[in-house]
């Protein structure tokens, strides 16, 4: 099928590949459709593009390559929502913001991460109400650093 | 929006499974247990509206001069 996108354009999707979100994300609940796009020079980053929704893109990133500790509990609920079977059926991604400054600053949302069953195609955001993770994880703290530290502070 | 009273120890049942009791009060601080099934989500309500706003600002993400090459 064709999908209209403000930023890639024209895409022709396989309607198989598409997951589906039953709840949508947040803010985002009508949009229950998503295709994902991969990005040619990396693997650690994808677009999320909703089908109904050419003017919106999310663009997502492997938290576990931000954050080496990072871990999601997948509970009983989640799994029946998301009809998972076996823990290799589960991928986690984060969104990531980019903010004004330049994607030297983007962040991630390591609080609500996307759940993703890839053998069923489905997915669902879900809130982590941990205080050691941040909405706004950097994913370059090196670079913020001496980013500051060149504009003499 | 319902408002009710309560004292500490004192709770509130929300439909057949829900249940919210006040476990301490501490100055302005109230301690909250809250009994719900599983799949009934349970969230500060600021931090919804923080995931909700970071969701918006990322969903209108518009700059595509994206270096990935800033990746170790």
């Amino acid at each position: 099928m064709k999908l209209q996108t403000e930023r890639f354009g024209e895409l022709e999707i396989d309607e198989k590949q598409i997951y589906e979100f039953p709840h949508g994300i947040l803010a985002f609940e009508h949009l229950k459709k998503y295709a994902f796009i991969n990005i040619k020079e990396t693997p650690i980053f994808k677009w999320l593009q909703p089908v109904n929704d050419p003017k919106t893109a999310f663009l997502i990133v492997d938290p576990f390559l931000i954050k080496r500790d990072y871990f999601v509990d997948i509970d009983d609920n989640i799994k029946s929502e998301l009809d998972i079977e076996k823990p290799e059926d589960v991928l986690i991604y984060t969104i990531v913001t980019i903010p004004e400054k330049g994607f030297k600053f983007a962040t991630t949302n390591l609080v609500g991460p996307l759940i993703l069953n890839i053998k069923k195609r489905k997915g669902k955001q879900i809130i982590l109400e941990r205080d050691d993770l941040s909405i706004k994880h950097p994913l370059f703290p090196k670079e913020e650093k001496d980013a500051k530290t060149s504009h003499g502070g | 929006m319902l408002i009710l009273t309560r004292k500490v120890d004192e709770a509130i049942q929300i439909g057949e499974h829900i249940n919210i009791k006040v476990v301490s009060i501490e100055g302005n601080k109230v301690k909250l247990g809250i009994s719900a099934p599983k799949n009934v989500s349970v969230v500060r309500e600021e931090i919804l509206d923080a995931v909700k706003k970071e969701n918006i600002n990322a969903g209108n993400v518009k700059n595509l001069d994206i270096d990935f090459k800033l990746l170790e």
